[in-house]
């Protein structure tokens, strides 16, 4: 009977966390407040953990990509109590109408980057994937994706396909995280992109965190980004690839932009992620597959060129 | 009274034989002299000492003291490192509007519980020590002596590095003004996280 109840306490605190946001004006008071914060010469992100609460990363020259020294990292905590946000822990303030200020006359005001390769145009030449109109070239379970306000989400369809092989390619995609404050790790909008179907690229709410190997940005298992160029959920993000197969007994390789920023460059892939759809010898073509992991992450603007 | 009168005269000269040939570069009161970049309200004057706190930001000594250009030198300040904190003393640099300064030299000033692993008394990324030979939240004595193609750094009265720049140095890509030279000397405010106070600054000329 114990465990019984136990078992269903722990369901009703399941059920009290909400699904998650994919929609900005959906998402809530603590979803205004998460976020990047930056001066000139500081920057600052604020990660929403649900309930009100959030952490808070102060970073010495500005944000990752923008003059942070990639090294320093104040760690606090804040809280939303009677409307008013506070911050304590290592460095004191408030976050109040947009701007985080505190400790050492610090004023942040709340900024909203954008990919300066978002909307690239696909070249001449170019394999269009998706362009927001027709699924026809990207597939979930052998059919056409289904397209939802000119974008399509991964979660339910079991991953999507693109409908032909390609070998070396240069890729360009665009996708936005959903908002689950009350995920953690692998559980924060997971999915993926593999090209060849063999190597992932991580795609995953890691904003703020230290940018892993398993988290956004990183190639799966393989190498960690050079920084973590993750941007909060509900912002459309870039990645620019450009990935070699395998040939004349060199390793296939990946060179990846997340957000413009050179994160990896020509790393070698001498293993599959260990749940790549395709297995075949890496110096043979595989479908463009974006993962489907259980959790709402869209994708738009899909195009690619082969490389000779 | 006579002996008092006696030992308030003597004092200063006692003092004196360590301290000759110093001229201090802050006056205790102002920022006279002394000119920051991008971000000034990073440092403050409040009772003698001059505190670093907020958004990046460096603060150039900038006044009449041989007209702010130095080759050798001996300069020394008193340096209070709140914990989790850094800081740093730049040699050989001068002005510029913002970042990090590209040139000379970064005396480091850097707590044992701040994340990096170059601690007080490095010469930053050119020669580092992974602990800091000086406590959290107490004054210490930063000593920084550069004679010739050779820079020694001391922290109460100890040495912590000595370096000598070779014939073939090379500095890194990151680094193109790391170079002995001459120039003026900056405090730097590092991040709203860190609290660095300094006082009674003050350098010796030596003969270049």
């Amino acid at each position: 009977m114990k465990a019984l109840l136990l078992l269903l306490s722990l369901l009703a605190l399941q059920d009290k966390k909400p699904a998650p946001a994919t929609d900005p004006e959906k998402a809530g008071p603590d979803y205004r407040i998460q976020g990047e914060y930056a001066n000139g010469s500081t920057g600052a992100q604020v990660v929403a953990l649900g309930d009100d609460k959030f952490d808070v990363y102060i970073l010495a020259g500005g944000l990752p990509g923008a003059g942070w020294d990639e090294k320093t990292k104040t760690r606090a905590s804040a809280k939303t109590e009677g409307g008013k946000t506070t911050v304590s822990g290592d460095w004191a303030g408030e976050i109040a109408d947009g701007v985080l200020s505190g400790a050492g006359d610090v004023q942040l005001k709340r900024v909203v980057r954008t990919s300066p390769t978002m909307g690239a145009k696909a070249p001449e030449g170019a394999v269009v994937l998706f362009d927001g109109t027709s699924g026809e070239e990207i597939l979930a379970g052998g059919k056409p994706a289904k397209v939802v306000d000119g974008v399509i989400w991964a979660s339910g369809t079991g991953g999507f396909f693109s409908k032909r092989k390609f070998g070396s390619i240069k890729l360009h995609v665009e996708f936005m995280l959903s908002y689950m404050p009350y995920a953690r790790g692998q559980g924060r909008s997971n999915s993926g992109v593999y090209p060849a179907g063999r190597h992932e690229c991580q795609v995953l709410d890691s904003f703020g965190l230290k940018g892993e190997n398993n988290e956004c940005g990183g190639i799966y298992t393989i190498a960690k980004p050079a920084v973590n160029m993750c941007l909060p959920p509900l912002q459309w993000q870039t990645y620019d690839i450009e990935y070699h197969l395998a040939s004349d007994g060199k390793p296939a390789t990946m060179s990846v932009l997340h957000n413009g920023v050179k994160i990896h460059e020509n790393v070698e892939l001498k293993k599959h992620t260990t749940s790549a759809p395709d297995n075949g010898a890496d110096d043979t073509p595989g479908p463009l597959h974006l993962q489907d992991h259980g959790n709402p992450v869209a994708y738009r603007n899909i195009w690619l060129v082969e490389l000779k | 009274m006579k002996t008092l009168l006696a030992a308030v005269l003597l004092l200063p000269c006692l003092q004196d034989k360590n301290e000759e040939g110093f001229t201090p570069l802050f006056n205790g009161k102002d920022l006279t002299g002394w000119k920051a970049n991008e971000s000034p309200e990073t440092f403050k004057v409040e009772d003698g000492k001059i505190i670093a706190n907020g958004n990046r930001s460096h603060l150039f000594y900038v006044g009449d003291v041989k007209n702010h250009v130095f080759k050798n030198f001996e300069l020394r300040a008193q340096v209070l490192c709140k914990v989790k904190s850094n800081s740093g003393i730049y040699f050989h640099t001068e002005f510029q509007e913002k970042g990090w300064p590209d040139k000379g030299f970064e005396c480091q000033v850097c707590s044992n519980a701040f994340s990096d692993p170059r601690k007080t008394g490095s010469l930053y990324a050119v020669k580092d020590i992974p602990e800091a030979p000086a406590k959290d939240d107490e004054w210490f004595d930063y000593t920084i002596l550069v004679k010739g193609k050779s820079v020694t750094t001391m922290i109460n009265g100890k040495v912590a590095v000595e370096w000598t720049q070779p014939d073939d140095y090379v500095p890194t890509k990151d680094h193109k003004g790391r170079l002995l030279a001459t120039g003026t000397f900056a405090l730097q405010g590092h991040d709203p996280g860190s609290r660095v106070e300094f006082k009674n600054i003050r350098v010796k000329p030596l003969e270049d």
